[in-house]
């Protein structure tokens, strides 16, 4: 229950703050999580991205500040009801519809989770590698407006997987730039991500600004619902489209929420009842962001593929506990850990992003050039920290501040490709390893 | 009162310096983190917490575990314990540091690997054209095997034992071959052992002797860093010897596994470790 709380503290903070999000955050508490068993690990996790969906949204009314993408359509409707003195309206709507939509993911996905297990017989090596393409393909494609960059930075990303000594086959075949015993471990992990993910994004700056009247309608829970209930319908939609978008590679919530949004407000605009401020398309998208949330997850908890830069740091930190997804995720470990408290944290989110929305506008007097400076202080000592756990501490910090160029040069675009061809580079290698051999054998 | 204060004070302070005066220990687990070497070091790293300060390193692969041994012995105060894998490339210069010494050898565990199929294929992998998961080096083996029989044999490889017991499990080969046993006793009712590759038959499964196979026999070589070995193997045998202790319990679930931590002559098994995988 604890890493429960800890997890809603980090993704209230994590949803508020513009540039932080849930990576960094998971990223600046990396050194605790490594000490924390995995259950715990992974309690805390969920309870983090729940807490950061429900809290994202308020941010996003009240201030018109996009936490995240997938925020976008609460800037659009929620900040302009919150305008009209709605605000609470939004945000109850938001928060209630978030817990349907998880509920209803939650559901959906316990209902297919007895069959997990079958998965990994159809997920033979052509299978995988059509995943792993498929993915790398839409995230490149979709990612940037510009291919060229986008199979640049994919490039690029995989050229940084490459360094280091095999350790596939154990044969210690090395590929290093320079001879040096700290480069045959490889690049570092973290500090590859932080220069060239968490660093560009802390790099764009932007000052939140608090608009729209102090005076707001205030409504008793029981019309909070009764509003809610009578728009249901927006709701379930929401969540069915969040449901199924959700396995999106890249920008799942994000594609979810705006999608559902879109969705919603050509349904208002057929019926003559669309303008901007609307309760039915902010309710039908943050039920598809947080039912999407959930199903992003999916992919990484049967197959081990991580289709965000969260859950790839999230996948890191798991593994090596010596867990292994494909292996230790069954039908017993998802109804114990993840759906039990996924419904006790839904509803410990839903408590706190609520009351809390009065008080959001006071964090915001911390400087957001103050808050970032804070950040990257924080981050190159985690760099040394965690690098002295392998007792590298100078080399973590030295590929960092190497590759922090390079995230100052990509800071306008989004790096995920290189993220994902980074992290990935060796299920790629063996994946087209054993394709190789599958092939050769048909025609010998 | 202020006395009685302070005498507890200092109390505490003399006796949390007694408690954390334990020297420290490294554990640098040369294996993937979801592997054998990996479960065992972590079972190592629970029951000598009583003894040590322990450090555990993720450093896997015989490249990156040399690295960083040789960065925790460059303090020649400090004691680190790994191990070394007979899979491994021995005449690899990244892994040179590692390979066991007299100096730093401890005691070797034995293991068996296993040759299998999916339960109802066809058990005579002697055939010609037959197609084997492999992981590692078992390419040579399996080539070694097919010479020896006189027929053609082809090789899948995957990344690690999982991965070849997977691909059997999704038909795209026909046999499988490992090196470490424990994914073909987890997964033992919907498989089918054929043989062992070490030269001890065990149940039903002959040695690959009898099928003119090169016997293979897994050794993982314990070694040790620094000053405290003789403390550190004492400490490691009483560990052993209770049956209740986190090592023994993982040791006694393997199956075809022989620790040779009570050995007599530890010199006997690193001499018989290097006659059977000499450093190139």
């Amino acid at each position: 229950m604890e890493y429960i709380f800890y997890g809603v503290v980090a993704g209230t903070i994590a949803g508020l703050m513009p540039g932080v999000g849930i990576f960094a955050t998971l990223l600046l508490l990396y050194p605790w999580l490594m000490e924390l068993p995995v259950i715990d690990t992974f309690v805390f996790y969920l309870a983090l991205v729940s807490t950061t969906q429900y809290v994202g949204s308020v941010s996003a009314t009240i201030l018109g500040v996009p936490g995240e993408s997938s925020s976008l359509p609460a800037v659009y409707e929620g900040n302009t009801l919150f305008k009209k003195g709605e605000g609470g309206t939004a945000i109850s709507g938001a928060a209630m519809g978030s817990v349907l939509g998880a509920l209803l993911a939650l559901g959906l996905i316990t209902i297919v989770s007895p069959y997990l297990h079958y998965i990994y017989y159809f997920f033979n090596t052509y299978v995988q590698a059509i995943v792993l393409w498929s993915v790398l393909i839409l995230m490149t494609f979709t990612s940037n407006k510009n291919i060229l960059i986008s199979i640049g930075l994919t490039c690029l990303g995989f050229y940084l997987g490459y360094i280091g000594c095999d350790i596939i086959s154990s044969f210690g075949t090395c590929h290093v730039p320079i001879d040096h015993p700290d480069v045959t471990t490889g690049l570092p992990f973290i500090s590859v991500v932080a220069a060239l993910f968490v660093f560009p994004q802390l790099i764009k700056f932007y000052e939140p600004k608090l608009v729209g009247p102090t005076d707001q309608r205030k409504n008793t829970f029981f019309e909070h619902f009764k509003k809610f209930y009578s728009n249901i319908g927006s709701a379930v939609r929401g969540s069915v489209l969040g449901f199924f978008l959700g396995f999106t590679p890249g920008g799942s919530t994000a594609l979810s929420s705006n999608t559902a949004h879109r969705y919603e407000v050509k349904r208002e605009k057929r019926k003559g009842t669309y303008e901007q401020g609307n309760y039915r398309s902010l309710v039908a998208a943050e039920t598809a962001n947080n039912s999407a949330a959930f199903t992003t997850l999916l992919p990484l908890f049967i197959l081990g593929i991580p289709f965000a830069a969260s859950e790839a740091l999230f996948y890191d930190i798991i593994i090596t506990k010596g867990f292994v997804f494909q292996q230790n995720f069954d039908m017993a470990f998802f109804m114990s850990t993840i759906a039990y408290n996924l419904v006790i944290i839904n509803i410990c989110a839903f408590l706190v992003a609520w009351p809390f929305a009065k008080h959001i506008s006071l964090l915001y007097l911390i400087p957001q050039k103050a808050l970032n400076v804070f950040v990257f202080l924080l981050l190159c000592y985690i760099m040394w920290l965690v690098g002295s756990n392998y007792l590298q501490s100078e080399y973590y910090l030295i590929v960092f501040f190497l590759l922090l160029p390079v995230g100052y040069l990509i800071r306008h675009y989004d790096t995920m490709p290189l993220v994902f061809a980074f992290i990935l580079q060796d299920r790629f290698y063996m994946n087209a390893i054993t394709i190789n051999d599958l092939i050769g054998n048909m025609l010998s | 009162m202020f006395k009685h204060i302070i005498s507890a004070a200092l109390l505490v302070a003399a006796t949390t310096s007694f408690a954390s005066a334990k020297d420290t220990l490294y554990i640098v687990n040369s294996g993937s983190s979801g592997g054998s070497y990996n479960a065992q070091l972590q079972a190592w790293m629970t029951d000598l917490d009583q003894h040590y300060d322990v450090n555990f390193i993720h450093a896997k692969g015989c490249a990156k575990a040399s690295a960083v041994l040789q960065k925790i012995t460059s303090n020649p105060e400090n004691q680190a314990i790994s191990i070394y894998s007979a899979t491994w490339d021995h005449s690899s210069k990244a892994c040179e540091f590692l390979y066991p010494k007299d100096d730093t050898f401890l005691f070797s565990q034995e293991k068996s690997g296993v040759v299998f199929t999916m339960k109802g294929n066809n058990p005579d992998f002697l055939r010609d054209g037959v197609t084997f998961a492999i992981n590692g080096t078992n390419d040579k083996w399996v080539q070694d095997l097919a010479t020896a029989n006189g027929v053609s044999m082809k090789t899948v490889r995957y990344k690690n034992s999982k991965g070849v017991t997977l691909g059997l499990m999704n038909g795209e080969a026909d046999y499988a071959v490992i090196n470490s046993g424990s994914q073909f006793w987890k997964n033992q009712e919907k498989l089918d052992g054929l043989a062992m590759l070490g030269p001890k038959a065990w149940g039903e499964m002959q040695s690959v002797s009898t099928f003119n196979g090169r016997t293979k026999l897994g050794f993982d070589n314990y070694l040790q860093f620094g000053p405290g070995r003789d403390k550190l193997l004492q400490t490691m045998r009483t560990i052993f010897d209770d049956d209740d202790s986190n090592i023994r319990k993982w040791t006694d679930a393997n199956q075809a596994w022989w620790s040779n931590i009570d050995g007599d002559n530890p010199q006997q098994q690193l001499n018989a470790f290097r006659a059977a995988f000499p450093q190139g």
